[in-house]
């Protein structure tokens, strides 16, 4: 067990650094939800699927709180594994253009479009500066079984959670 | 049993499986769970076609660390082959299977062979390298695995607990009829 001292610092450090900082790191974890939409909770029980499993759960002999309960749990846990599945079958596409593309021709091709016009090569330059910087985030990331690996990793404590509450459901019972 | 699968199949949303996956094969490897049941209701059977699907998760995720390996072997090769880098490195990849599983065609080994000489590297040397490079994302589908496992072991306490429960049930349902039997017996003499 932690000394009380040490509870303290972690307690300072925890309101130290939490949540993003950066304005990239901000915009980024504002689009968490809408990635798998497990962050949104869900009525389970107006669904028709909960009042037959639950009234299947009460026939073979639980009460009808715990029936309940694992009802729930059970299409919370389904929930989370097809949005599982979904993550794997579809992760962050490839950008292929921007992977691949030279930076040298890219820096070619603005300087032409430039011509006869007020930017300056140093303005091209700046560009490239910044699709090179797109470029390396892009690569960064991987390919199609890089990308689907980490996305399924962020998914981990959803999963876990969802199983434990099962769990508990059925050992109430 | 067959009321029980029944039953549960049509309330709960079915586990999904991936275009090239076979559906007999899961329903084989379900079967040979579901027949180690000793007493299976409903609940029971839902909780094996979860630990079903987990068991296959794992298969996933076995596969995809040596996919892992492979694109970033393959990724080092691309880049040493032509300075400029392909996103899905396929050919690379697919020649490289084949090359170190000792079945690649004349042409494919001799590109390789190219390729890792341009790159100075041998083939040990390629594949600690893709290893370094993608430490990150094997270490993350290690940790998916575990976190199957440990979903498995949830479920089989669970299994366990239904199987006791109902076992609990029925035995308490006989020693009840046992008992109105004596005291019927009492009542008549």
């Amino acid at each position: 067990m932690p000394s009380r001292l040490k509870t303290l610092a972690n307690h300072r450090n925890a309101q130290r650094s939490t949540g993003p900082k950066t304005d990239d790191g901000k915009l980024a974890s504002s689009q968490n939800a809408r990635k798998h939409g497990l962050n949104v909770a869900v009525d389970f029980e107006s669904s028709d699927a909960y009042q037959a499993l639950k009234s299947l759960l009460i026939e073979t002999g639980y009460s009808s709180f715990v029936a309940a309960d694992i009802a729930a749990s059970l299409l919370h846990y389904r929930r989370v594994m097809d949005a599982y599945y979904e993550t794997y079958r579809n992760p962050e596409p490839v950008d292929a253009s921007l992977w691949e593309r030279s930076m040298k021709e890219a820096y070619k091709a603005l300087n032409h479009m430039a011509e006869g016009t007020s930017v300056t090569p140093a303005d091209s330059r700046r560009m490239v500066r910044v699709l090179a910087r797109m470029q390396r985030d892009e690569r960064r990331q991987g390919g199609p079984v890089f990308r689907r690996t980490a996305d399924c990793h962020k998914l981990i404590r959803y999963q876990q959670n969802a199983i434990s509450r099962l769990a508990k459901a059925i050992r109430s019972a | 049993m067959n009321d029980a699968i029944k039953s549960i199949a049509t309330l709960l949303p079915k586990p999904r499986l991936l275009p090239n996956e076979s559906e007999a094969e899961f329903q084989s490897s379900l079967q040979g769970l579901l027949s180690e049941l000793d007493n299976p209701s409903p609940l029971n059977v839902a909780l094996v076609t979860q630990l079903n699907e987990c068991l296959w998760w794992i298969k996933r995720h076995t596969v995809d660390k040596e996919l892992l390996l492979h694109e970033s072997m393959a990724r080092i090769l691309s880049r040493a082959g032509s300075y400029s880098e392909v996103y899905d490195n396929r050919l690379a990849s697919i020649a490289l299977e084949g090359f170190l599983a000792g079945h690649a065609s004349q042409a494919d080994k001799q590109w390789i062979e190219e390729l890792l000489e341009r790159a100075k590297l041998t083939v040990p040397d390629l594949r600690a390298r893709g290893f370094k490079d993608a430490a990150k994302h094997i270490k993350m589908a290690d940790e998916l695995i575990h976190r199957q496992y440990q979903t498995m072991r949830h479920l089989q306490k669970s299994i366990d607990t239904v199987d006791f429960k109902s076992r609990l049930i029925k035995r308490m349902d006989l020693e009840l009829a046992e008992l109105e039997k004596k005291a019927l017996a009492i009542e008549t003499k």
